[in-house]
């Protein structure tokens, strides 16, 4: 079982994704933004992070650039729905930046954790090389 | 390594080139293969032959260039000033970027060696300082030194690209010299018209087409109030409406962009300037007859690259005043853009009045993004409802300008968005990905 780090500022969520997780036996920490989450990565020992793009106070694309600066080996799925404009090009933005997977909201819980566990179970760099194929 | 560590310790020795050296221009061709993707290899002959035939068909005897590398060139025109020669090559790439990919892409990095140290020239790549000066040693170019200080070594490559002198816009001149008259009530207000003014050009990216086509013309004022924030447009915009200083700042941020504009069409470059302008100037009779008269003074071409963006609309304005006075402005130019207080029902007023884009300007921030974020959503919902645009002014960082975007904003100003110029050239490309470098 494994730390997450859930970062997103839509309450539901949060409220979802990590009960969801946490029934699967993963602990779960949260925050709702880039800020408190860049914060909380470093208080803990993470296994995998869990991040929206479109938040408040520093967005995910910027979260996951430091996330990468300070821990180039972290595991980090990014989230969004690309608000009303739905724009997909955020997500593309994330994997360009390391994100190792990218799900769309709105998310199906099999797909998320089809996600989940195959980012748990890759080394970083083989899940990297599979996205960008 | 870089100019800088090149040359550390060496002050004593340090002297700017002025001859032909420091006329160089490095210019570059990074963007243009990035935008060309997977194509450059098989387009990179034509690219470079493009640039040779339009080399040779601007050059007269004396003036040389050469390819440093793939993506590099060096240039030399002997009789041009830097500032010239500098235009001359952005013509020239400009012209390229239409031939390649139907437009000006501003797809091109230019750059002028404007240092040398005992036959060192001051670049920032070592590469190229090499390359440079092989090329000049063949050339038998002559460095000659002055005895400038040092300080310009922090600045060794100039990147601000100048017009050259006999096509550029006169500068604005103060007020008193263009007949902008004060009544003799005037007291501390009166001060800031009578200042001398500098404009600054604030890009306004379109997110969706990704290019900044057009800027905000903004007056600064040289002694701006206190407590203005040097990034507000009130920094520029806040004078006394009761005296009538508006329509006259509306008059003198009209003839600069208009100038800019017009000098801009003229070296084959083209931008759109979007001038504020208040709506008590265009619901005044007087001052909209002023204001039409030094609208219809102007080339017809020159006007149709001018945006307006009214300031200035509050809440106690009608609907019906917006739906007859804002199409004064709509009917005479392609684009016409509304600054608001947003709140519920804002937008509404706005519809039949022909506006292109409705939007905000962001307050300085103060705690969280969050209550921002809500509004710009709010107001982009409205718009899109009434079938309009939307924008936001003074995005001051990345997550506000994400968050709008997501919302389906589509103008963007602001610091984090890209820094005001004093000198518009052209229209740029701008990625999202941009905003992260």
């Amino acid at each position: 079982m494994a730390n997450i780090l859930l970062v997103d500022d839509e309450a539901l969520v949060v409220e979802t994704l990590s009960n969801a997780m946490k029934n699967k036996g993963h602990s779960v920490v949260t925050a709702s933004n880039g800020i408190e989450g860049l914060k909380r990565f470093g208080e803990g020992d993470c296994n995998l992070v869990i991040t929206d793009i479109v938040m408040p106070d520093m967005d995910g694309m910027a979260m996951i650039m430091e996330i990468r600066h300070s821990a180039p080996a972290a595991k980090i799925i990014a989230i969004s729905g690309g608000g009303r404009s739905g724009n997909v090009e955020f997500l593309k933005m994330a994997a360009k930046l390391g994100a190792m997977a990218t799900l769309r909201k709105p998310i199906r819980l099999a797909e998320f954790f089809k996600t989940l566990d195959e980012c748990l179970s890759e080394r970083h760099g083989t899940a990297m090389a599979v996205l960008q194929s | 390594m870089n100019a800088t560590t090149t040359v550390s310790g060496k002050q004593d020795s340090l002297r700017q080139s002025t001859s032909a050296a420091s006329k160089m221009t490095v210019l570059g061709l990074d963007s243009i293969r990035a935008r060309t993707g997977d194509q450059w290899k098989k387009r990179s002959e034509k690219v470079h032959s493009y640039f040779t035939m339009l080399f040779q068909r601007e050059m007269r005897p004396g003036d040389t260039f050469h390819r440093v590398d793939e993506l590099s060139y060096l240039v030399i025109f002997r009789e041009l000033s830097v500032a010239d020669a500098q235009a001359k090559c952005l013509a020239i790439a400009d012209t390229v970027s239409r031939r390649l990919f139907g437009e000006d892409t501003g797809a091109v990095s230019i750059r002028s060696v404007i240092g040398a140290v005992s036959n060192r020239l001051l670049t920032e790549d070592v590469e190229e300082q090499a390359a440079i000066q092989a090329f000049l040693e063949a050339e038998g170019t002559e460095i000659i030194t002055t005895s400038e200080g040092p300080e310009i070594l922090e600045r060794t490559v100039d990147t601000r690209i100048e017009p050259p002198k006999e096509l550029s816009a006169p500068p604005l001149p103060p007020a008193q010299h263009l007949n902008v008259t004060f009544g003799p009530d005037h007291d501390g207000s009166q001060a800031l018209l009578e200042n001398e003014f500098a404009f600054k050009y604030r890009p306004f990216w379109d997110a969706a087409r990704k290019v900044v086509l057009m800027y905000v013309c903004q007056p600064a004022p040289a002694a701006p109030p206190k407590d203005a924030s040097p990034h507000s447009f009130a920094y520029g915009l806040c004078v006394s409406p009761e005296r009538n200083e508006s329509s006259r700042l509306d008059l003198l941020v009209l003839e600069e962009a208009a100038q800019r504009v017009e000098f801009l069409r003229r070296s084959g470059y083209r931008i759109l300037a979007a001038c504020p302008v208040h709506f008590s100037t265009i619901a005044g009779a007087r001052s909209w007859g002023e204001y039409l008269r030094a609208l219809t003074r102007l080339r017809a071409d020159v006007v149709r690259d001018i945006v307006f963006l009214i300031m200035g609309i509050d809440g106690s304005i009608p609907g019906i005043r917006l739906v007859q006075e804002i199409p004064k402005l709509s009917a005479r130019t392609k684009l016409v853009f509304a600054a608001i207080k947003y709140g519920p029902g804002v937008v509404r007023r706005f519809a039949n009045t022909g506006i292109h884009a409705i939007g905000v300007e962001l307050p300085r921030p103060e705690g969280s993004d969050r209550p921002l974020l809500t509004a710009v959503d709010a107001l982009a919902r409205d718009a899109q409802a009434l079938g309009i645009e939307s924008f936001v002014l003074g995005a001051r960082n990345r997550s506000t300008i994400v968050g709008a975007i997501a919302s389906g904003v589509r103008y963007l100003e602001g610091l984090a968005v890209s820094p005001p110029v004093f000198e518009p050239r052209h229209a740029f490309a701008q990625e999202i990905a941009d905003l992260y470098r």
